[in-house]
């Protein structure tokens, strides 16, 4: 039955972007939470996690298979991969390293989101420099990447792996969010910063600290994405609209908004390419301006 | 009342006097404004229809690109610096307005009698629709609706590829006639945009004097209160986005003409901050600004394009227009000609003025 394995096929593919999606959209939303600055050089930071990840996972692999084949036969590309991901880490970190220092100059949320927009701008040029305009993506280490049976269809098995990470993504956040004690600080500080700073909390690093996180989950999922969608200038915008279709429907600064709304997106999307192709695009805006026409704030969000 | 009639009266009587002169003297004054910004209008818009003249055809299209861009400018400085609505989605209107005379000259054959006016229809009727669902939120979601429009159009400019053509859009456009010069040629086209830029500013500058401009200032400062005096706050907001989606159609059909293509591109991140940069540029509190600002940031990536060529052999300018961008954004926030603009100070310095008064007011400021 063709019918059946595409829609199981459609169903799983739609999972898997929409856990993508999640990974994506949650740190976006916890910076926004905290920060009220809408980050929108998000997408470029996933870009730039999966370029920089990209080439630290061919190096190392490379670099390994040369020096000790054996040890890299053993790990089937798994050490380059890993490094890769922490490298696209460290790299996503750096940048909202960067911005968190610039932003700090600025004053007002507008004037700082239009701060994100520059640094977007330059850092989606700087890629475009450095790893030139065609399309690539990371090398899945053999280990991850067999197939699975689902339903009785095969599955690459990285795109299980992609839920599976999202999973813990989620609960992870959920745990320091809500069972740890920064959490707890960072939650008071997105319902009132001043009132956190005066009890004695250095709200600056509390910043910088959700900041880093941010940027470094973001630059994470830009190689774990990278490494099954391919990506190349202008996936930076992609990134960044989907994101804010995700966070929007979902609601701003809410991780269960997040994660219904990158469910949401990731079905839509899956479903529309596959049965209704060109018209997929209507779909998902008509699907966001409905929600926006009945809930502005998004379907989990508090209202502003 | 009645005991008192000749006092009351008489107190009547001298306050409709004093309003009278005072509205006598504001006349005076706003009559004395108008004579002075014509004298400026003209000062400034006689030697720039005369350009062509001793200008370059190079330097001529680079300035109506700058205008073109400027009028996009013009369109969010309204919404930004007289309404308080940062809007992203200017470029959407931009864009479907060159669609709309794309498709309707490419693809059904139409006359631009027929294709320009439904062009600015459909940049109006999509305004109204973006307005429709962000004009109920403010400040920074306002910003995030309109970033999601801008977006939805992005995304439907790119995958609707039956009528939009997809990636590599509507190409080979031809420019039509008019008053039987052809605007083919870059002259004719760079006067139309300069009168259509100029005509712009200057209705807009009237109906920002009338009382639905005033009420729209008000709005910006203090929404509560006007909500409270009874003015209809939203259907203001509404107005004016397609008030401004009408301006930003309009710089859309001439860059159709101007470009002669239209691509998705028009919606992307790198097309849309270039009005904002140029209204950033010129200050967003001042229409002029934006215009000014087209030109200056069309000037400017000209000049670092040319120049990252020749130093690096690199095409990449945006690297540098970003950090340019970044720069305005931190130091000249209003503009920067503004009191506070880094910039203003250090040149006042550089050149020998006292430029401790400009940086005392600015650190007041915060």
């Amino acid at each position: 039955m063709p019918s059946y394995f595409q829609f199981v096929l459609t169903l799983m593919n739609g999972l898997t972007y929409g856990a993508l999606l999640f990974v994506i959209a949650s740190g976006f939303t916890l910076v926004f939470g905290l920060m009220r600055v809408l980050n929108l050089s998000h997408g470029a930071i996933y870009l730039l996690g999966g370029y920089v990840g990209y080439t630290a996972s061919t190096t190392v692999s490379q670099l390994l298979a040369r020096s000790v084949p054996a040890l890299h036969q053993a790990a089937g590309g798994g050490f380059g991969w890993l490094l890769g991901v922490l490298a696209a880490a460290v790299a996503g970190g750096l940048v909202a390293l960067v911005l968190q220092r610039l932003i700090r100059n600025v004053h007002g949320d507008l004037a700082q989101t239009l701060l994100t927009l520059g640094l977007a701008i330059t850092i989606g040029d700087l890629c475009l420099w450095i790893w030139g305009g065609l399309p690539l993506t990371l090398d899945a280490p053999d280990a991850i990447s067999q197939p699975v049976r689902i339903a009785g269809i095969p599955y690459p098995g990285y795109r299980l792996f992609v839920i599976g990470f999202a999973v813990l993504t989620g609960v992870g956040l959920y745990l320091l969010l809500f069972r740890s004690q920064l959490g707890r600080i960072i939650r008071a500080g997105v319902d009132n910063r001043e009132m956190v700073a005066a009890v004695g909390i250095n709200i600056d690093r509390l910043f910088l600290t959700v900041f880093i996180l941010g940027g470094a989950l973001t630059g994470v999922s830009g190689a774990i994405g990278g490494t099954y969608l391919a990506f190349q200038p202008g996936t930076d915008f992609d990134i960044l609209t989907v994101a804010l279709f995700v966070v929007v429907i979902g609601g701003l600064g809410s991780l269960l908004g997040s994660s219904v709304g990158a469910l949401i997106v990731g079905l839509i999307d899956s479903f529309g390419r596959a049965y209704f192709s060109e018209l997929a695009i209507f779909l998902l805006s008509g699907t966001v301006i409905l929600v926006l026409a009945f809930r502005t704030q998004g379907l989990f969000g508090r209202a502003n | 009342m009645t005991t008192t009639p000749s006092f009351s009266d008489k107190r009547a009587g001298d306050a409709a006097a004093a309003t009278d002169s005072l509205h006598g003297r504001l006349r005076a004054i706003s009559a004395r404004r108008v004579r002075r910004d014509l004298l400026l209008g003209l000062l400034v818009l006689v030697p720039a229809a005369l350009y062509p003249l001793v200008g370059s055809t190079f330097h001529v299209q680079l300035l109506t690109s700058g205008l073109i861009t400027g009028l996009v400018a013009m369109s969010f400085s309204l919404l930004a610096g007289f309404s308080g609505m940062v809007s992203l989605a200017q470029m959407a209107f931009y864009g479907i307005a060159a669609y709309v005379v794309a498709i309707g000259g490419q693809t059904y054959g139409l006359p631009p009698l027929a294709t320009v006016p439904l062009g600015l229809l459909a940049a109006c009727l999509l305004a109204a629709l973006f307005g429709l669902i962000a004009v109920r939120s403010s400040g920074i979601y306002f910003l995030i609706m309109t970033l999601a429009l801008l977006q939805m159009f992005f995304g439907v400019a790119m995958q609707w590829q039956s009528v939009t053509g997809g990636y590599n859009g509507i190409s080979g456009i031809t420019r039509p006639e008019l008053f039987g010069l052809s605007l083919r040629d870059a002259v004719p086209l760079y006067l139309l945009t300069l009168a259509v830029s100029a005509l712009a500013y200057v209705g807009l500058r009237w109906l920002l004097q009338t009382p639905f401009g005033l009420s729209l200032q008000g709005i910006r400062d203090r929404p509560e209160r006007m909500r409270a005096l009874g003015f209809r706050v939203q259907l203001h907001r509404w107005l004016l986005m397609i008030l401004s989606g009408l301006v930003a159609g309009m710089a859309g059909i001439l860059g159709v003409y101007y470009h002669g293509v239209v691509s998705p591109d028009v919606a992307g991140l790198t097309a849309s901050l270039l009005p904002l940069l140029a209204a950033l540029v010129g200050g967003v509190s001042s229409l002029v600004g934006g215009l000014l600002g087209g030109i200056f940031i069309t000037v400017l990536i000209s000049v670092v394009s040319a120049q990252m060529q020749q130093w690096f052999n690199s095409s990449h300018y945006w690297t540098v227009i970003g950090i340019f961008f970044m720069a305005v954004v931190i130091y000249c926030p209003n503009g920067v000609f503004a009191t506070d603009s880094r910039i203003r100070v250090l040149l006042a310095r550089a050149l020998g003025r006292r430029g401790g008064d400009d940086a005392d007011t600015a650190q007041q400021r915060r």
